[in-house]
């Protein structure tokens, strides 16, 4: 098991190597830097910022240069934020994309797996058509136009809601729901899919021949084989609606770290877009990591391979 | 049938509003005398020496105070700040600012003279690379001294002459200098407080940040959350404190037209900083008022003059005479006015020279005259920011240009940093921009087209206009002074190496309980005198 884990983890540091060597270029080498805007600045000026950030050196010479101060886990200044820390950045506002993250797939879990569940047990009538279609619409509807809609009502409309800002507990209902919605619909797909393979399995028939009720069936029986394709897509569900997170963060704002990843990108903050594309990065690796070790812990067959 | 459903269903949820018994954030900040404001975007900094955006300078004219302030009734006009008068010696140039004794820094330290001189000192030092040296070109050697021309700091004309007495020499005639004196550039930073945590120098220790910040303005900094709120509150050291109406401003850096607008009508912002280009038709129920104020600022079409196929200027004014400028403001950016002039005809007594009109027949003549034979007319490429409302421009000028002139003009939409990086390197043909002011007068418009106080990017240089400016710059007489850059500006106009097209209005909704919002033509004012009403 040991040597397992070594060997994994010797494999996820050249993966994120070549993740960083192939953002810096790509980054450095994209058109435009992070002085130029409408209002031109001096030549002076743009010189004596380019010195102070280390960008009049060779390029190979400033790869190494991030290389050795990422080694300290120092992932640089920020430009567009003068004289703040990625990483200072990365603390403050990854706690709220983890938190929406969490909202989210609490909403994902409690809408999709009672709807694949109903939608399972009655096969081909009303209450499975709808749900499903329901989630169809869910999956093709982007959150950009579900975040609107949702804020247009219960905002603007009804006054339940705000439709800006993260300041109180019901500003999480909005954002939450709608990043949990996009993945409560593949969930629901997922559970009816699990829950019909097993509901056509030889011991769930013999339970019905000895007469339990549905619901034993179903919720004791049946529950525990259907669910698994949901469980092993939550691994991937999470790092998505952590990492995915920056259209919801942008149409409520949010202050996650999401709009910093944008923002980053669009401003030429090139430690801003590096130190958030490393951080998501190490993220996804160390969570594929993990639900593989734990899928070897459960099937000692994986182990051999 | 359905849609009658949908209609009936949108109509419920109307009328649902009305049962929501929450109180909207407006009625609470209404309640505690908070100004909420929309704020366009984030700001990067809060450092006056380093700020460069609109955005920042709101935050700015909330913070700190300068010798002189936007008049909070008027903000074109200018009103006491931190300098309670000032004496001008026509012969010397000179100013004296007289400070008042009771201003004081947050921390409860006195304004003095040399916090101002510091102050210039550190924006100007050729080493800081703050992006607004220019606004203080007026003083005596500044330039120089930025240039690194000189090394003596005590060369240039700001000197404190007392405790409370600032002595500003300057170095040309300017008789706009107060205006400029309003720029956010020139407002006080606590030097002596940077320097002893080391944060004078750009990108060092920030200070300008919550828990840190010692300011001089009305209100103080409390709290910022990046992409979420700047919150302020009323300063109590502050000279006059007990006269400033609003109990603390928040700005809210809403980036996104469409979400402002949301946030607006969910009564959560007093007043918004822009209308999306989708809502600018639609009904409004009050308490919500839109407005369309004057506002110092003209979208222009940009033609690179370097470029060999813009080099005529009879082709580039055959283009601008092919332009229905009326159709382009009314009808495709639905908001603002048709330019007739680079600079904005609101300027008080500046009259500027109109451009020629939209004449297709003079247009296709001039085509004729720059293309006799009718040949080689060239293919232009237009290069615009991916803004819906800078492409749909764009694309009408396309099939103007097409109709008219029968010119085939490629329009290539680009992410903002890689359009700026094609400006700079001369990569286009054709470009479409805005140029706001950054002070009330014309040579904030004119000035930038003197290709002898820096390239600028139409690659255009004409000696004429560089005397016209050069002899304005140095007339004592401000109506002939104002007659020169008339003439500078006939000039720019005729040779069309950029072609005005609209004159920005500041669109905007701002709520019925806001009292004492006076328009502010260059978008600065003071907040000091605004008025929340509870029962508007």
């Amino acid at each position: 098991m040991l040597s397992f884990i070594l060997n994994r983890l010797l494999q996820a540091i050249p993966t994120v190597w070549a993740i960083i060597t192939i953002t810096f270029f790509l980054v450095m080498t994209a058109p435009g830097d992070p002085f130029s805007a409408e209002r031109e600045m001096r030549e002076e000026t743009r010189q004596q910022l380019a010195a102070h950030y280390g960008l009049d050196k060779p390029l190979l010479v400033q790869y190494g240069l991030y290389l050795k101060n990422l080694a300290t886990f120092d992932l640089g200044l920020s430009f567009k934020q003068e004289g703040r820390r990625i990483n200072d950045i990365i603390v403050e506002s990854f706690p709220v994309s983890l938190e929406l993250g969490l909202l989210a797939m609490t909403v994902a879990l409690l809408v999709g797996v009672p709807a694949g569940i109903l939608a399972a047990s009655r096969k081909n009538t009303v209450l499975d058509y709808a749900p499903m279609s329901t989630a169809m619409v869910g999956i093709c509807m982007p959150t950009f136009v579900i975040g609107p809609i949702l804020g247009l009502v219960f905002g603007v409309w009804l006054g339940w809601f705000n439709v800006a800002g993260w300041f109180s507990w019901e500003d999480r209902v909005l954002p939450a729901v709608t990043l949990g919605l996009a993945y409560a619909a593949y969930i629901a797909r997922l559970t009816r899919a699990g829950m019909l393979e097993t509901l056509g399995l030889d011991y769930i028939r013999t339970a019905k021949a000895k007469g339990l009720p549905e619901k034993t069936i179903v919720f004791k029986h049946a529950l525990r084989g259907g669910i698994m394709p949901v469980v092993s897509y939550l691994g991937p569900a999470m790092a998505g609606m952590i990492s995915g997170s920056f259209v919801v963060e942008t149409v409520f704002q949010v202050p996650g770290l999401g709009r910093h990843f944008i923002d980053g990108a669009l401003n030429r903050d090139y430690f801003m877009i590096l130190g958030t594309t490393i951080f998501y990065a190490t993220l996804i690796v160390g969570a594929n990591l993990l639900v593989d070790l734990v899928h070897t812990a459960l099937d000692p067959k994986l182990r051999k391979a | 049938m359905r849609l009658q459903l949908l209609f009936g269903f949108t109509l419920a949820l109307a009328l649902l509003t009305s049962c929501s018994d929450r109180p909207s954030p407006i009625d609470e900040a209404n309640a505690d005398g908070v100004l909420l404001l929309g704020n366009g975007e984030e700001p990067n900094t809060l450092d006056p020496h380093v700020a460069a955006t609109v955005a920042e300078a709101h935050i700015l004219y909330a913070l700190f105070e300068g010798l002189v302030s936007p008049d909070p009734e008027n903000p074109q006009s200018i009103a006491p700040g931190v300098a309670t008068r000032w004496e001008f010696d026509e012969s010397a140039n000179r100013y004296v600012f007289h400070l008042r004794a009771d201003a004081l820094w947050s921390d409860g330290s006195p304004v003095t003279a040399a916090d101002f001189v510091s102050s210039v000192k550190r924006a100007l030092d050729p080493e800081f690379g703050a992006p607004y040296p220019e606004i203080f070109f007026d003083l005596k050697n500044a330039r120089a001294y930025l240039s690194g021309e000189l090394d003596d700091f005590e060369s240039v004309g700001i000197e404190a002459i007392a405790d409370r007495q600032l002595e500003i020499t300057l170095g040309r005639p300017a008789p706009h200098f107060l205006q400029k004196l309003k720029h956010f550039a020139w407002l006080p930073v606590p030097v002596r407080v940077l320097e002893e945590r080391d944060s004078l120098s750009r990108g060092s220790n920030p200070w300008a940040v919550e828990g840190a910040i010692i300011s001089n303005g009305p209100f103080v900094l409390d709290s910022w959350v990046r992409n979420s709120i700047i919150e302020t509150s009323r300063s109590k050291t502050y000279w006059d404190a007990e006269n400033v109406t609003p109990q603390g401003v928040h700005f809210y850096p809403y980036e996104n037209a469409e979400l402002e607008y949301r946030a607006f009508q969910s009564r959560q912002l007093h007043v918004t900083d822009k209308i999306p280009v989708a809502a600018l038709d639609a009904p409004l129920a009050p308490p919500a008022i839109k407005k369309s104020d004057p506002f110092l600022a003209t979208s222009y079409l940009l033609a690179n003059t370097d470029s060999p196929k813009l080099a005529n200027p009879r082709f580039r004014q055959a283009l601008a005479r092919a332009i229905d400028k009326r159709s382009l403001a009314r009808d495709v950016n639905r908001s603002g006015n048709p330019a007739t002039s680079f600079t904005p005809d609101a300027l008080g007594d500046y009259a500027p020279p109109l451009a020629e009109s939209y004449d297709p027949n003079a247009a296709r003549t001039l085509l004729r005259q720059a293309f006799p034979s009718g040949q080689d007319i060239p293919e232009l490429n237009f290069i615009v920011s991916n803004i819906p409302a800078s492409r749909a421009v764009a694309e009408a000028l396309q099939a103007m240009w097409k109709e008219t002139l029968g010119i085939e003009v490629t329009v290539t939409n680009m992410e903002a940093k890689t359009l700026f990086a094609s400006l700079n390197e001369g990569d286009f043909e054709l470009s479409y921009l805005t140029w706001s002011a950054d002070y009330e007068d014309p040579s904030a418009f004119l000035d930038m087209w003197n290709s002898r106080n820096r390239p600028n990017r139409a690659r255009w240089s004409n000696p004429d206009y560089n005397a016209l400016l050069e002899r304005a710059s140095l007339e004592q007489e401000p109506s002939e002074r104002l007659n020169l850059l008339a003439e500078a500006e006939s000039i720019l106009l005729a040779q069309s190496p950029i072609i005005p097209l609209i004159w920005k209005t500041k669109d905007y909704y701002i709520d019925a309980s806001v009292a004492n919002w006076p328009p502010a033509p260059i978008d600065m004012r003071s907040y000091k005198r605004v008025q929340l009403k509870t029962n508007p």
